[in-house]
């Protein structure tokens, strides 16, 4: 099934511009390694894993757990998230139109 | 409305062994009933499993607009294979969505994506709350897209999706083990990535 370009025209798919020039954040390669020096506490990733941990040993990642709680904050927002309302209809009146 | 570029085929594969579909299955029910010509019966699959399918296009996309076309063209084609469907439902429809966002990341150039504002609630009360809301929403989605999609898949399907290890491993086709590395992974880079900024 062919489907339509994100792109509004050819001339602007020639014109965008390449991901390096549009990104803040470096992009990482398609590697599932971990690049150095980015290693957390087993501690905290069993925090976020939902696991029981020992509050001291939480306690010692006092910093990592300010940046988890923002994020977590907003993941959990984001999980609230729901489908638009007019997507089903739109789906079944173009199921109709097949 | 844009639309997406995603032309590789999307292999409608099974995630679990092959065997009798369960007539019990209420999913199944549904099935036999839009097989047997009844159309509208569709859109009960569509609500019972659009949320989620929506949540995992949003987290893997970045856009709103993108998840919601990448949902609507899935479920479009789970329509014309629904005879295909061999165990659960949801795993089948999730691995196509699955498969569409990884064809969209694939093809679509990183510059056209956009960080729209969506039409949730955001439960938040003053300007400052929203203001500081959406800051970490831009910088989280330029750090997950920065990460490999295997990686921002299996932390999204954690976290934003907030699937059990075990269900991801059924829905990936992976191990418990494999996944835990993949999320353990996800969060070092995006810690690394953010942490300046936020600690």
């Amino acid at each position: 099934m062919m489907h339509d370009s994100l792109h509004p025209s050819p001339a602007a798919r020639e014109q965008a511009p390449e991901a390096s020039q549009v990104q803040a954040a470096p992009f990482l390669s398609d590697r599932e390694v971990t690049p150095p020096g980015t290693e957390m506490s087993a501690a905290m990733h069993a925090y976020l894993d939902g696991d029981a941990v020992n509050g001291q040993a939480l306690h010692a990642s006092a910093r990592e757990l300010g940046l988890w709680k923002r994020i977590g904050d907003e993941t959990g927002r984001r999980r609230l998230m729901v489908t638009p309302s007019h997507i089903s209809a739109q789906i079944l009146a173009k199921l109709a139109d097949d | 409305m844009r639309r997406a570029d995603y032309t590789s085929v999307v292999t409608l594969t099974m995630t679990e062994p092959t065997s009798p579909n369960d007539p019990l299955d209420p999913d199944q029910t549904v099935i036999d009933r839009v097989i047997a010509g009844d159309r509208n019966a569709f859109g009960i699959l569509i609500e019972r499993y659009s949320d989620p399918l929506y949540r995992h296009a949003h987290g893997m996309t970045g856009s709103a607009d993108v998840a919601e076309d990448i949902v609507q063209v899935s479920f479009i084609k789970a329509f014309h294979h629904l005879g295909e469907v061999r165990g659960r439902f949801d795993a089948w429809v999730f691995r196509i969505v699955a498969n569409g966002c990884k064809d969209w990341l694939k093809n679509i150039r990183r510059s056209h994506l956009s960080y729209e504002e969506d039409d949730q609630p955001s439960g938040l009360e003053t300007p400052e709350e929203e203001l500081d809301r959406g800051e970490i929403r831009r910088d989280l989605d330029g750090a997950l897209l920065s990460l490999p999609s295997s990686l921002r898949e299996a932390f999204v399907m954690k976290h934003v999706e907030g699937r059990s290890y075990e269900e991801m491993a059924i829905l990936l086709d992976a191990t418990v083990g494999a996944l835990k590395m993949r999320v353990h992974r996800a969060r070092e880079a995006l810690q690394k990535l953010l942490e300046d900024q936020y600690s």
